[in-house]
């Protein structure tokens, strides 16, 4: 019995063992790759947004390579992604970075959903001048103040007014004096969006209910909803991950908070179907983001480059494109053709004054809609702006309503 | 009122899931950290039955209860049988790996993205100014119920009294007779089952990830603590004071401060009351 024990314990952990070396990349750089470090959220809280960025990045790799490579001079240079899961964990995409930079000897990295993970590994890079991060998912404000961080992704501020605008009008044609913000207090971003949110309402001559917070992954918001519902609220802003909107509707709803909701989670359908949300709860839950390849088509914006994207990720992954996806897909391309423009990929400098001129028509293959700064160029300040656009759930879909900027 | 009765009904939940260990504990003494994976084994389990399988909720709670089950009778005879002679560390240092495997496995197969199992109750009904989802309720019913049946079993059985006798004294019961191996399989098995239960109806009204065992596990101590040990009946009342005390800390204290405040509630109930609200000798009548 006993060593059937162990027998059954050793063969359930080599299971799991075998399981994860599985998504393991194996192989390593030679002359002619250039090695370039993800750093991915690929397990955790903020799985179901990093997963489909983790495939865009693979996607715009694998093209690349299929292509040749990146041609540097005269010859082409080969991609290889090394991929750390971060878990959605500060301390683990700590040592996640550490381990690209010191173990694989990157010098370029890519990805980085979570805010507060980004926020943690910053220190790390953030006077290395031989290290450029391409940031396309995490949205904190300030982030890209800091020589190494190019962020073609638009940050937190950047859909705080048009929130808020909504919010303010909706509450206008409603009569209510009031708006609640609710906050998830472990997005990082929200440490300096919140406040802006609240100093804005208070400047319209609103009251703000809250800032009400709450967690990320929380299976209950009752505590938040009797919160709303005792200051008579009628218009809340949200601002957290698609999943946690779609439970914080769910039960506010089924709790009788019949409230209008504004948010920048970019909601799935996919998120909507996991939370078994029916369209009846989805009413008066507005949506403002950065525009999916969906909505460009939609919007007939860079329509053609969005559709050939969303194609590409549809054949290889079945199923659309997440919220980040088209950023990440962007930010590995933008990356390639700063590498290009600069024709080398070890003169860190010149590759980053590559990537300050770098032009939109440059990138012919960015799948969204970004807002040329002077010049036509993508970046201001290392940071990129993008059209945004407002969503409402049809019964089926999230569906573009209008575009905004 | 709105917010005693949301604690209520999310304290009959952590109370299912506190009865099945308190069984477990109880008879077998092994710290089974790995309970709260019974819970969300059931609940991924339910919510892939329903969703992919296409069968219905009960069909699906069942294979949800199953699979708990059959998880907790692994973890019983593949980990803690075999060490049952050993040092408690050897036991807690399994259950906490037991726990890390589990979760990576789960993580590996269904992904962490919370999910609710649909085909669950749908509208509401009011008390006073409060409005509660009749889901809700069907969870605060279920959860009563088969705590109720539990205690029965534990205190009008053969086997629920083989089982104190355990709890009371192991080795006399042992010397007397009472096959210690087949008890420990009825423990793991009920209490998983318990598990198993709150795994499935609350996947039904709550989303389920496979990152909440743990959480559900600490829970589950808390109110072992409030209400004392060694009483299947008693956790009832000290999951639903861990429900109230949760959502009344929630509604007074800003967000950050919630768990602060249960954490808080229990030292003092710890300090004041050592062996619980109800106390040991009372529990173990």
């Amino acid at each position: 019995m006993r060593v059937r024990s162990i027998a059954w314990v050793a063969g359930a952990a080599l299971a799991v063992t075998g399981l994860a070396a599985c998504g393991e990349d194996s192989g390593s750089s030679d002359g002619s790759e250039l090695v370039i470090g993800e750093v991915a959220e690929l397990t955790g809280a903020a799985e179901a947004v990093g997963g489909p960025q983790h495939n865009a990045i693979k996607l715009a790799v694998d093209e690349i390579n299929a292509a040749g490579g990146i041609r540097i001079g005269d010859k082409k240079v080969r991609i290889k992604l090394r991929t750390e899961d971060t878990k959605s964990d500060p301390t683990v995409g700590v040592t996640a970075v550490q381990k690209l930079l010191t173990k694989d000897g990157v010098h370029y990295l890519v990805g980085s959903l979570s805010g507060a993970v980004a926020s943690a590994y910053l220190p790390v890079i953030k006077d290395r001048k031989d290290i450029i991060d391409i940031v396309v998912g995490a949205a904190n404000p300030g982030l890209n103040e800091n020589i190494s961080v190019y962020r073609p992704r638009a940050d937190a501020f950047q859909s705080v007014d048009a929130e808020v605008t909504l919010a303010l009008e909706t509450a206008g044609e409603l009569g209510t004096d009031n708006i609640a913000v609710l906050s998830d207090k472990k997005l990082q971003s929200n440490a300096v969006a919140v406040p802006k949110i609240v100093d804005a309402i208070k400047a319209a001559g609103k009251t703000v209910v809250g800032p009400v917070d709450f967690e990320m992954g929380a299976t209950q918001f009752s505590s938040q909803i009797a919160a709303l519902k005792r200051a008579g609220n009628k218009v809340a802003l949200f601002q957290g991950y698609g999943t946690d909107l779609m439970t914080f509707v769910k039960q506010a709803r089924a709790q009788g908070y019949d409230g209008t909701v504004v948010a920048a989670s970019g909601a799935t359908a996919d998120q909507v179907k996991q939370a078994d949300v029916s369209a009846d709860a989805l009413k008066n839950v507005f949506d403002i983001g950065t525009a999916f390849p969906a909505d460009l088509v939609a919007l007939k914006l860079n329509a053609e480059a969005a559709q050939k994207f969303a194609d590409a990720y549809e054949k290889e992954f079945g199923a659309p494109p997440g919220y980040t996806s088209a950023s990440a897909y962007g930010g590995v391309h933008i990356l390639a053709a700063a590498l290009e423009k600069a024709g080398t990929t070890t003169d860190y400098a010149k590759v980053r004054e590559a990537l300050d001129d770098l032009t939109v028509a440059d990138v012919p293959e960015l799948a969204e809609k970004v807002v040329p700064q002077e010049g036509d160029r993508i970046f201001k300040d290392h940071q990129a702006y993008f059209s945004l656009v407002l969503r409402a759930w049809d019964g089926a879909a999230w569906t573009t309503v209008k575009a905004i900027g | 009122m709105q917010e005693l009765l949301n604690g209520v009904a999310q304290g009959t939940v952590y109370a299912l899931i506190a009865a099945g260990l308190v069984l477990i504990f109880g008879v077998v003494r092994v710290p089974h950290f790995a309970h709260g994976e019974s819970v969300m084994v059931s609940g991924m389990m339910t919510c892939w039955a329903v969703t992919s399988l296409h069968l219905p909720v009960l069909l699906g709670a069942a294979v949800g209860v199953a699979a708990s089950v059959g998880y907790g009778l692994f973890l019983c005879f593949a980990v803690y049988w075999p060490m049952r002679n050993h040092p408690e560390w050897n036991l807690l240092a399994s259950s906490l790996g037991a726990v890390v495997i589990t979760q990576t496995a789960a993580i590996a197969i269904w992904t962490s993205t919370p999910r609710v199992t649909p085909g669950g109750v749908s509208g509401s009904f009011e008390i006073g100014d409060a409005i509660i989802p009749w889901s809700w309720a069907v969870l605060a019913a279920i959860s009563a119920a088969v705590i109720g049946a539990t205690a029965l079993l534990v205190s009008r059985t053969t086997a629920g009294v083989s089982m104190k006798a355990m709890a009371a004294d192991a080795e006399t019961a042992q010397l007397m007779g009472i096959p210690v191996r087949k008890n420990w399989a009825i423990a793991f098995a009920v209490g998983s089952a318990l598990a198993g239960v709150a795994g499935s109806v609350y996947s039904t009204v709550f989303p389920v990830s496979t990152t909440l065992g743990l959480d559900v596990t600490f829970s589950a101590l808390v109110v072992i603590i409030l209400a004392g040990i060694g009483s299947v009946a008693h956790v009832l009342w000290g999951g639903v004071l861990l429900g109230v005390v949760e959502a009344v800390a929630g509604t007074v204290f800003p967000g950050g401060y919630q768990d602060s405040m249960v954490f808080l509630f229990m030292l003092v109930v710890l300090v004041a009351r050592p062996n619980g609200l109800f106390g040991l000798e009372r529990a173990r009548d």
